[in-house]
């Protein structure tokens, strides 16, 4: 008989506020329902309050690990719709920032799956990594986080002479720590046998579903926005879009392990190109009209649509994060899977639900059988312990003699 | 293909009962559809035949009606094509599309819930974002309410108090 495990309103990996609803038989998933709302702040209807200028701050904090996509996203639709050409030198800078925001999401998400799954050294090294690139980011844009350094029409801050030493060397000491990542969770047997085959998604399912990123990317549909709507500096340098055909969880961490490789070879180019010149081509006046502006964020497209009656504020702004998109696609994912497979899967895609819902809400009726988040995770660990063993046993054989 | 090519195949295809125009770039187009019961087979045409990929969907109330966007780009052709239905008011519905596209469950939810727009078809037409506990009636992006709300300024109070 099915039965119903709900599991929320916190993400047992990502601690982050939303509510599923798994419906299983035995220990097979075969149902699940997803409630989100816990976190929407109507910034939508807050963009329309404010001016062109004003809106990247506000939709910098639609997330704080996205938070030079939104508003990348948001300024080139309005450069779009008022015609506005950028400096090359901004184009850059734009580039760089944008990489290692995206260097620093999947290292994050990276080290929370290898947490989960029991992998805790992996977590460990992985977020000292990320150090680094928080520090790069610092030291170019001012802030670990909420960079404020885009504006329609170029960039706020420029990188300056000085710094750039200091992040080829930072770049030079991530990369073989990228690559050594790389090898450990490709040749891993344990990890192959946990992750491989586990919530599946098929490249149909992707398409039907609208998936957008490194989860339409692991399920073989080769979509990337700076590839397919070029934009800025992205059509000038040497990159590749990475695609995997098999829609599990492991080509999900697979292509986000080989985009750090491509991110820092973006980021290498970009400083080299970095020439002398002006960082801003200030917008005087946003005509009358709409635009859409495209830009891939570290966990796929982001949306922007304007509409502008030439005034000095939008008049109406719709934004679009990737994880709106992606989330939904558990509903076809989880269908089959252990429950000790179910929050990693609904993990996978990197979900962020400040940024798909864009009120804050208290679900008054809490149901009693709650499975919370530590007895998820050690359904998770144990599950990997268990293959650990079975590994153990077999390749111990001969070398144990204990 | 180019956006020029998908815009005379359009033509070709649907002849009055549309009409497309190009947006502020040459990427962007923008179809609009006369009759609101064409939207399902415009967003099919597009989707099923011509291979595109559905971004999302907009709302927005203006004085005559709900206009619903349907964001459509190719991929591969670099273009993006932006199917316009006005809804009328009062009592807003259309035709759902998500039996042609799953992945427009979500969007049709949140647009019901903030514009009250009625989708005929949809299997569980239910808000996604409100809490329990928020009156069923209140929609927050109908114009009537948005102007009425006390802590957002709308252009036209701005006018008023100068």
């Amino acid at each position: 008989m099915a039965k119903v495990i709900p599991t929320g309103p916190f993400h047992p990996i990502l601690e982050e506020p939303e509510f599923f609803k798994f419906h299983v038989d035995g220990e097979t998933i075969t149902k699940i329902d997803i409630r989100i709302g816990y976190s929407h702040r109507g910034i939508e209807l807050l963009s329309e309050d404010k001016t062109w200028d004003q809106v990247p701050f506000l939709v910098e904090r639609i997330c704080g690990i996205c938070s030079y996509s939104h508003p990348y996203g948001y300024c080139l639709a309005v450069e779009r719709l008022a015609n506005c050409e950028i400096p090359d030198r901004a184009k850059y800078i734009r580039a760089i920032v944008a990489e290692l925001e995206r260097l620093h999401s999947h290292l994050l998400w990276m080290g929370l799956a290898g947490h989960f799954i029991g992998y805790n050294t992996v977590f460990m090294w992985v977020w000292k990594w990320r150090e680094l690139v928080l520090d790069a980011l610092e030291l170019t844009t001012g802030n670990r986080n909420h960079y404020a350094n885009i504006k329609p029409g170029g960039v706020r801050r420029d990188i300056e002479d000085y710094m750039i030493p200091k992040l080829e060397k930072w770049i030079d000491e991530l990369e073989p720590k990228c690559e050594m990542l790389i090898k450990v969770v490709m040749d891993d047997p344990v990890l192959h046998a946990r992750l491989k085959g586990v919530g599946v998604l098929t490249k149909q399912e992707a398409i039907d579903y609208c998936a957008l990123g490194p989860t339409a990317r692991a399920s073989g549909v080769a979509i990337d926005a700076r590839a397919d709507h070029p934009f800025d500096a992205y059509p000038l340098l040497d990159w590749k879009v990475i695609s995997l055909p098999d829609g599990d969880v492991f080509a999900k961490a697979a292509v986000r392990l080989l985009e750090n490789l491509e991110s820092i070879k973006i980021i290498r180019q970009a400083i080299k190109k970095l020439k002398p010149g002006p960082i801003v081509n200030e917008i005087k006046e946003v005509p009358v009209g709409e635009a859409i502006g495209l830009y891939e964020a570290p966990r796929g497209e982001t949306f922007h649509y304007i509409r502008s009656d030439g005034s000095n504020m939008p008049i109406r702004h719709k934004v679009r994060a990737p994880s709106y998109m992606n989330i939904l696609t558990n509903e076809l994912s989880c269908v089959g899977a252990d429950l000790a497979d179910g929050g990693l899967i609904t993990a996978a895609h990197d979900p962020c639900y400040s940024c798909t819902e864009r009120l804050s809400a208290v679900n008054d009726s809490i149901p009693e059988n709650v499975l919370n988040s530590k007895e998820i995770a050690r359904l998770s660990r144990e599950k990997t312990k268990s293959i650990a063993e079975k590994f153990q046993l077999e390749s111990n054989v001969t070398t144990d003699k204990k | 293909m180019t956006g020029k090519e998908i815009k005379k195949k359009l033509e070709d295809k649907f002849g009055d009962r549309i009409s497309v125009e190009q947006g502020a770039i040459d990427k962007q187009f923008f179809i609009l559809v006369k009759d609101i019961r064409d939207n399902r087979d415009v967003v099919r045409y597009l989707f099923k035949e011509l291979g595109a990929r559905m971004n999302i969907m907009t709302g927005i109330d203006t004085r005559n009606g709900v206009e619903i966007l349907y964001h459509m780009s190719f991929d591969k052709y670099n273009c993006i094509f932006t199917i316009k239905v006005l809804v009328k008011k009062p009592f807003p519905s259309i035709d759902s599309i998500t039996d042609i596209v799953p992945g427009a469950k979500w969007i049709e939810r949140e647009i019901y819930e903030l514009y009250d727009v009625k989708f005929k078809g949809h299997p569980e037409l239910i808000p996604l974002l409100r809490s329990d506990t928020r009156p069923a009636d209140y929609f927050p992006f109908q114009r009537e309410v948005k102007e009425s709300h006390p802590t957002i300024r709308t252009k036209e109070a701005e006018m008023k108090e100068k």
